[in-house]
């Protein structure tokens, strides 16, 4: 009986280490607190403003072991890192805005101006594309949320203007706008531009209430939850689109239809499943290996920012209620992963140029303006949960 | 379907009765009566304890190894579908000689037959999931039907018991790839 039972255990033994390595490793939560999480978005909004280049530009890529900077740019996430610093000041840390304002009259001056609209145009290729307008108008309307200055309403106008250009009868969007032919061009769909312009149209609802922006936001926000997946042959659906969740959030009172609740939990589910995967991960070469290298932070950042978006929906709305709690946990634990992979002061300072090190993410060797972006947006939108949760254990 | 219907079928194809017939045959023919009776009755007593404990002590255990219940449900699926996969194609399931005599109840009826690796990771994740009472009543029925079908004179059912065998494999397989599924779609 001995042997019989040894080898039966041998056997089963063989597949739970196989389970264990390949399917089930243990999952690494850092704990973190909420004061770790925004002091963190705060070094992450240090490194954005050392990054800046005197015309408002940021370093759009950073080599930290060839210490080379790289040549290209990329307006929509100019536009997306310049949003984020605004959104921090609306969040209350205003220290961000000499650095964004810089970077927004960057913006203006990239500007394209045609008929009663305007867009924002790519410096490096000279395209108009959707999500660098909407990012920009995101941007304006959190740095009017925050200052409530109306300095610039002409701009968010004609912004505003340009997506409904491109927004289709569907609700979906064109994503590109051919100067040349004079007209967007038909063919071409953006699966991020979508989701950013949709944002974009929930706060200009929030700022100006009386011009009828809901309609076209729910237009896309029926687009996005029914057919958008299907209809841009997206695989594996839903898209893990954390700018829709950040509209559905900011639609949360209107309140949302049943189809926009099924999205958002299907959101939920993606991006929690998202971030189980990557607590699974290492630094190490059997970890990359076996489950892939460590996402980097303009991927996971994304992630946690459309959990925590969809946590204040599950706050205030019953149909979500039941997944606030897993919600939270996957937010808090993508927080907590962030915080602790974020690059040291001391780290930093064994460096060569440690101002672009200290606060940065890198992913083999090499950060990108949009890892600081997401990380700060996820940890500032991530620090009330982290408070929430701090409160309840009390 | 209700909670315990749900159950009753997941723990029927996971500990599937008709396949522990067809393991135990080769040591079940050297077996009299009151032999026979007996190691069933060992058999499913120590099977019943395993999954009692594994369904009780399922949170612990993932605690410890640090590992999200949903999570779990993708590395219980693939235990349940490569089991499943095993009892279609009509493989055998433990390695050595069964014990003769009664002790055969407990090597190899109680593990690996009834206590199998699908059914105590699937004790595992539903009594973590569903909560561990609710788990064991579900299982209480399908280790009975082993049981009795070890217990009793089924010589003669053999063909039958083998298809049966065959398809609560292929039902275990079903239940293993949505397993994953949710393991995959869970939050």
């Amino acid at each position: 009986m001995k042997r019989g039972l040894a080898g039966t255990f041998g056997l089963w033994a063989l597949v739970a280490i196989g389970l264990r390595a390949v399917v089930i490793p243990g999952e690494s939560c850092p704990v973190i607190s909420a004061d770790a999480a925004l002091a963190a978005a705060s070094n992450s909004e240090n490194w954005i403003e050392r990054a800046q280049r005197p015309d408002g530009s940021y370093i759009y890529e950073y080599d930290r072991e060839t210490q080379a900077e790289a040549p290209e740019y990329n307006s929509v996430r100019h536009a997306g890192v310049t949003m984020s610093l605004y959104q921090l000041a609306a969040g209350g840390e205003a220290k961000g805005l000499p650095t964004a304002d810089r970077a927004l009259a960057w913006e203006i001056a990239h500007l394209l101006h045609h008929g009663d609209w305007v867009a924002l145009k790519d410096s490096y290729d000279g395209s108009v594309e959707l999500g660098a307008s909407a990012l920009m108008l995101d941007g304006l309307l959190q740095r009017r949320f925050a200052t409530n200055d109306a300095s610039h309403d002409d701009v968010i106008h004609g912004l505003a203007r340009f997506l409904l250009t491109l927004q289709r009868p569907d609700g979906s969007f064109l994503g590109v706008y051919d100067e040349d032919a004079g007209a967007p061009n038909p063919h071409e769909l953006s699966r991020y531009g979508t989701g950013e312009a949709f944002w974009a149209l929930t706060l200009l609802h929030r700022a100006f209430p009386d011009e009828g922006w809901e309609k076209p936001a729910r237009l896309t926000a029926d687009y996005l939850s029914l057919h958008r997946d299907e209809a841009e042959h997206l695989k594996f659906p839903p898209w893990a689109d954390q700018w829709a969740a950040y509209g559905l959030a900011e639609m949360a009172s209107w309140p949302l239809s049943d189809a926009n609740i099924a999205y958002a939990r299907a959101l939920a589910e993606r991006f929690g499943f998202l971030i189980r995967v990557e607590s699974q991960r290492r630094d190490s070469t059997v970890s990359k290996l076996l489950h892939g290298r460590q996402a980097r932070a303009a991927g996971m950042g994304t992630w946690v920012e459309g959990l925590d978006s969809i946590y204040r929906i599950a706050s205030s709305d019953a149909r979500l209620a039941d997944v606030r709690g897993k919600v939270a946990e996957r937010a808090v634990c993508g927080a907590g992963m962030l915080t602790t992979r974020q690059t040291t002061p001391k780290a930093a300072a064994a460096r060569p140029r440690p101002g672009l090190n200290e606060g940065a993410w890198f992913t083999e060797g090499k950060t990108r303006m949009d890892d600081q972006q997401h990380a700060l947006s996820a940890l500032l939108n991530g620090a009330p949960i982290l408070a929430k949760q701090a409160k309840a254990t009390r | 379907m209700t909670d315990y219907l749900r159950l009753l079928v997941i723990f029927l194809a996971a500990i599937n009765p008709a396949a522990v017939v067809g393991g135990i045959r080769p040591v079940r023919a050297t077996w009299d009566n009151e032999t026979r009776r007996k190691a069933a009755v060992a058999g499913a007593a120590i099977a019943l304890a395993l999954f009692a404990v594994a369904a009780a002590a399922g949170q612990r255990l993932l605690d410890f190894l640090v590992v999200a219940p949903e999570t779990f449900r993708i590395a219980a699926g693939i235990v349940m579908a490569i089991s499943g996969g095993m009892a279609v194609l009509g493989l055998r399931t433990f390695e050595g000689d069964p014990e003769p005599g009664w002790r055969g109840g407990l090597f190899p009826l109680a593990m690996p037959l009834m206590a199998s690796p699908a059914a105590l990771v699937a004790a595992i994740s539903y009594g973590v999931d569903d909560g561990a009472s609710k788990t064991l009543n579900a299982m209480l029925v399908p280790l009975a039907v082993a049981t009795a079908l070890v217990a009793l004179r089924v010589e003669r059912w053999q063909t039958a018991t083998s298809a049966i065998s065959r398809v609560l494999g292929a039902l275990l397989v079903v239940v293993a790839v949505g397993l994953i599924i949710e393991g995959v779609r869970a939050i």
